[in-house]
């Protein structure tokens, strides 16, 4: 007799994409299983050892605003925290933070453990269950586990990662075994092909771990984190993480390690054609940085450590699939990695992953009702990118339960938004990395702001307090009424505010100017204008960092909120789901294609297809004005 | 996506020729008040937004001095009783290529938007003034004159400007991939000292593009006249016949060096009717490679050409060449110019036809080739045949044999709108530059220079600037 079990929700995997998922549709109250083949493995970072840097640290921060784990998570658990790009505009600034990868893992697996609804199971999933219904469309009905149990469910949502057929090359050394030599995931992908679901291949790779007391620190540049630490999290108060933190170290490769490296690519799987999947531009193997940018005399190492209770350290920059012993030569020709020790060796892995362009924006299989995937599995790359497709997916797997409108975010409102659009509209060829240079209106998806932008959704679906939410609106009149003020209070050309301004180097005024206008000065800022600004109240750090923003920045980001407004026209104008672009008459041969391939669910989305011409647009629209007509 | 607007548009309505009238069409809520701005009574006074609907009106165009520009009829059409049940405004200009034009631009100086390919037929259709019924047509209508849009200004760019736009998006792209690499991987590259760089970059993009708008002012990127192209055998007198056009008589609008360099491009007006000259190396059986393209590209020119004159040299017999170049007439407006008058003729205007007649053609081949004697020795000569050769060419420009296209008028305008926006951007660049701000502002705008020199190469941004990273830039991790 086979075990069965009634519930809403399955999610498929518990690394950073499952753990949202999952925790997303508990907290809305619905009964959900997470399955993994290794509950030991819940939340494992198999690469490096860090949350956030450039446009990931949004990321993080938006999913933070929507009621996601992550930024808390991260909060509790770093060793090391930096905000990059402060020397440039605030767009740009991200946070990233050094994880005890550890104290990360164990720190997320009690939040599951601890979350009600949610039923943590060791289980390798085998294959999906189905009806079709009577419109002649598949419906998920559940999933069916190794052992042969079997779990009703209302939605499941796939965040395999790296797991499903996984293979590890480490030189001519095959092994067919998931990240960390875990246990591959070797039967899904049947049953998923079964289902008439593309799969694809796709690689990536990591560096070795070294032991700590094997390296010479004293020939390499020592990288500090920030004096004053800023959380991830909107909710985690930054009194309560100023702590002592952990160095990581800079030395670089030279010509020697290139060398090597050139004498041996013969025994690299990538450059013997072993692999077969493809790999990132963005993260690319020494063995292809050497070959690729043979001018560059170096290339940058950084040491970092990988918890605080091991003597692992990650060795970033040096991912590589050359053979143990290269490995080992290449590493010690490194200024103080020349007795290194190699604990863990590098290796690249290999796995089954999905064009996602078989997806709606809502993270749900256009073929499937009910199915849902994120992260890796949708051929992305990196822990933040996995964790806010998990979250999106998760909590659109608990809308379709509970008959809501699904949660989609827009290129205009959020880089989460710029990561799905593109990875289901776009012919992503590699694993997919968020980039700031993705996302156009950039100037308004500010790592600062991200809780004005999202918090109220994440309000609105259930996952974010009554009390947060006070909190956010609060903030926002307070920042509404000090840019009012700033605006509306002049200061005349008097002898104490020329005086005032002669002092910090800034010129003098020739009639009355507003506080506002003296903040917009380079040289000047909010802060800087206390002594003549006297009618100030005190305010938040963070009110008074949207306030100086919103003011210096106003030219830009009234020009972006201008674009903002004509994207948004063309996304509004949905193309209905069943449209025969059969019907849509002077189409060119390849547009219609792609549109019957990726069936957009706006004007919009179409315009961003490539292979879509302006023309073939406005053919679309004269043709959705035709059949709206008809249809009313 | 500027596509679905419900802006004011306007457009040249008819076919643009130095004969008759031309009018231009405004269309939308704007369209009246736009034309009263611009239009004066005989008395002098702004009268159109008084008038009733389906009226005509006598007066003139002027410009903002108040300076008349032409004498003018226009016709008021309120809403819905309009093609396109927008209000209309019709002006009925006196013909003339640059008065129309000039008429059109003072339009769009008002506030209209040049009008898309058949994106008045659009609004008439999704304004229900069209049967629904005929949607198909009205698509085919939007995609051919788009496909054509494209292509003819594609093809018509082909040479120095298209290389020197593409020259210019590439470096633009290099500067922006450069920021953004650096900010995506800021501990591996690094902005320092580099606003001083792009200052000097910037000024030149902007000198360079100042350079390609004041071409298009006076020379037009896109050339509207009517592509004449002179072919015949080496030494038949191509080029002295070209040199005798262009004598001191006659008006040079302007001179775009030889896109290639076996063929020279010269604008020349006659009368008031602009040709578009390309003189073409001469045609004949060569072994030679650089001479075998020129003459292959003198066949391809040949073969866009509204109107070709085949020079021959009549002192000498006809041959395979000839033959070759008789069958590039196949099907197109020519004038064969029996050249060399002066000396001893050996062919005659009946032996040419007889070669004509050879010919499998689409049309009445000999009643639309015109074979004419000259002399290009001295121009004013009595036999030089000059005259009659002008003479000829009026008659076919007025009888409506050659035309000017008016998509390339409508073309040109447009480049030169993306020229003028890519400048702004530019100098928006310039202006974060001084202003001291931060690298990443730069490049939002240097994206959008990008994007305004894509529009007339018809090439977007997409992933250009994402595969400009991972191509030149050697990112971490």
């Amino acid at each position: 007799m086979e075990l069965k079990k009634q519930v809403d929700v399955c999610v498929v995997g518990a690394g950073h994409a499952g753990c949202e998922a999952a925790l997303a549709c508990a907290r809305l109250g619905l009964q959900t299983v997470i399955f993994t083949v290794s509950v030991d493995s819940i939340a494992l970072m198999p690469c490096n050892p860090n949350v956030g840097g450039s446009s990931k640290g949004h990321l993080v921060r938006e999913l933070d605003a929507l009621g996601g784990e992550m930024g808390k998570n991260i909060d509790k658990t770093f060793i090391q925290s930096k905000m990059l790009n402060v020397s440039k505009g605030p767009a740009v600034h991200s946070l990233r933070a050094q994880a005890d990868k550890a104290e990360y893992s164990r720190a997320m697996r009690k939040v599951l453990e601890n979350q009600e609804n949610l039923l943590i199971k060791q289980a390798e999933v085998c294959e999906l269950l189905w009806e079709e219904t009577e419109d002649h469309k598949k419906k998920i009905t559940g999933v069916k586990t190794f052992t042969g149990a079997i779990y009703e469910c209302k939605a499941v949502v796939l965040c395999t990662g790296t797991y499903l057929r996984a293979r590890c090359l480490c030189g001519e050394s095959i092994t067919y075994t998931g990240p960390n030599g875990l246990q591959a995931a070797n039967h899904l992908t049947d049953s998923l092909k079964a289902m008439g679901i593309e799969m694809r291949r796709f690689k990536t790779g990591t560096p070795a771990r070294m032991d700590k007391r094997s390296l010479d620190f004293s020939k390499m540049e020592e990288q500090f984190g920030d004096k004053r630490i800023v959380p991830f999290s909107f909710s985690t108060d930054p009194e309560s993480i100023q702590k002592e933190q952990a160095s990581c170290w800079l030395t670089y490769t030279n010509e020697n390690t290139h060398e090597i490296i050139r004498n041996n690519l013969d025994r690299s799987p990538i450059y013997a054609g072993i692999i077969e999947g493809t790999g990132p531009r963005y993260c690319p193997s020494i063995e292809d940085k050497v070959v690729k940018f043979a001018e560059k005399e170096r290339h940058q190492v950084f040491i970092e450590p990988e918890g605080l209770h091991t003597n692992e350290m990650y060795v970033g920059g040096m991912s590589s699939s050359l053979p143990e012993d290269v490995q080992l030569a290449m590493y010690r020709t490194v200024p103080g990695l020349e007795h290194c020790e190699i604990v863990r060796n590098a290796y690249a892995i290999e796995y089954d992953c999905i064009n996602a362009k078989q997806l709606n924006p809502s993270l749900e299989f256009k073929n499937v009702s009910g199915l849902f995937s994120g992260g890796q599995f949708n051929g992305s790359s990196g822990y933040e990118e996995a964790a806010s497709q998990g979250l999106i997916a998760g909590i659109n797997a608990a809308m379709s339960v509970l008959h809501r409108d699904p949660l989609i975010l827009d290129r205009s409102e959020s880089y989460i938004g710029v990561l799905i659009d593109d990875l289901v509209t776009k012919d992503n060829r590699e694993p997919y990395r968020m980039m700031t240079s993705r996302a156009e209106y950039r100037l308004l998806l500010r790592q600062d702001n991200a809780d004005l932008r999202l918090r109220k959704k994440g309000y609105e679906i259930g996952l974010i307090s009554q009390q947060e939410y006070d909190a956010l609106v609060e903030k926002e009149e307070l920042i509404d009424q000090e840019i009012h003020r700033l605006k509306n209070t002049s200061v005349g050309a008097n002898k104490e505010i020329q005086h005032f301004l002669e002092e910090s180097g800034s010129s003098t005024l020739k009639t009355a100017a507003t506080l506002a206008e003296l903040i917009c000065r380079p040289e000047l800022g909010y802060a800087a204008l206390a002594p003549i600004d006297k009618e100030r109240k005190p305010l938040p750090p963070d009110v008074v960092e949207q306030v100086e923003i919103e003011i210096k920045y106003e030219g830009y980001i009234i020009r972006q909120k201008r674009q903002v407004e004509q994207y948004c026209k063309m996304e509004k104008k949905l193309i209905p789901e069943n449209l025969d672009y059969d019907e849509v008459p002077s189409l060119r041969l390849e547009a219609r294609q792609k549109l019957k391939e990726f069936r957009p669910i706006s004007v919009g989305q179409a315009s961003r297809i490539s292979g879509v011409s302006p023309a073939d647009i406005s053919v679309l629209l004269v043709y959705l004005e035709h059949y709206n007509a008809n249809k009313s | 996506m500027e596509i679905y607007k419900n802006d004011t548009i306007a457009a040249i309505a008819t076919a643009l020729s130095d004969s008759g009238i031309g009018i231009i069409r405004i269309s939308g809520g704007d369209a009246i008040y736009i034309a009263d701005s611009i239009f004066r009574s005989p008395s002098g006074k702004r009268i159109l937004t008084k008038v009733q609907s389906h009226t005509v009106h006598y007066g003139y165009i002027v410009d903002k001095e108040e300076n008349v520009i032409d004498e003018v009829m226009v016709i008021v059409m309120k809403a819905p009783k309009s093609y396109t049940t927008e209000d209309t405004v019709e002006i009925n200009c006196h013909g003339g290529v640059l008065v129309v034009q000039k008429v059109l631009q003072t339009v769009l100086e008002n506030g209209a938007r040049m009008a898309e390919p058949g994106e008045f037929t659009k609004r008439a259709f999704l304004n229900g003034r069209i049967d629904l019924s005929r949607a198909e047509a009205v698509i085919d209508v939007i995609h051919s004159q788009n496909e054509y849009a494209l292509s003819s200004s594609v093809s018509q760019l082909k040479g120095r400007l298209s290389d020197k736009i593409h020259k210019l998006r590439e470096d633009i792209l290099y500067q922006i991939a450069f920021i953004e690499s650096a900010l995506d991987d800021p501990e591996h590259i690094s902005l320092d000292g580099y606003s001083e760089q792009l200052a000097a970059k910037v000024t030149y993009f902007q000198q360079e593009i100042a350079k390609l708008l004041a071409t298009a002012d006076n020379g037009r990127l896109i050339k509207e006249g009517i592509s004449t192209v002179i072919v015949g055998k080496p030494n038949a007198g191509k080029s002295s016949l070209l040199n005798m056009l262009l004598g001191e008589d006659r008006a040079i609008v302007t001179e775009i060096a030889g896109t290639t360099r076996d063929a020279l491009h010269e604008s020349i007006n006659l009368h008031g009717i602009s040709l578009n000259m390309i003189d073409t190396a001469g045609i004949h059986d060569t072994q030679d490679v650089v001479e075998k393209i020129g003459v292959e590209r003198a066949k391809k020119y040949a073969a866009e050409a509204d109107l070709i004159l085949y020079v021959v040299d009549a002192s000498e017999d006809l041959d395979e060449d000839d033959q070759e170049i008789i069958s590039l007439l196949n099907g197109k407006k020519a004038i064969i110019l029996l050249n060399k008058s002066d000396l001893e003729n050996k062919i005659t205007e009946d032996i040419l036809k007889e070669k004509l007649s050879g010919l499998k053609n689409k049309g009445n081949i000999i009643e639309d080739i015109k074979i004419l004697r000259t002399s290009t020795i001295d121009p004013l000569a009595d036999n030089s045949g000059m005259e009659e050769l002008e003479e000829t060419i009026r008659e076919m420009f007025f009888e409506g044999e050659l035309k000017y296209n008016n998509e390339l008028v409508v073309t040109n305008l447009r480049h030169k709108e993306a020229l003028q926006d890519a400048l702004s951007s530019l100098k928006l660049v310039e202006r974060s530059i001084e202003d001291g701000m931060p690298e990443d502002f730069y490049s939002i705008d240097l994206t959008s220079a990008y994007a305004s020199l894509g529009k007339i190469i018809g090439e977007e941004v997409d992933e250009d600037v994402v595969n400009e990273i991972f191509s030149k830039f050697c990112m971490g991790k």
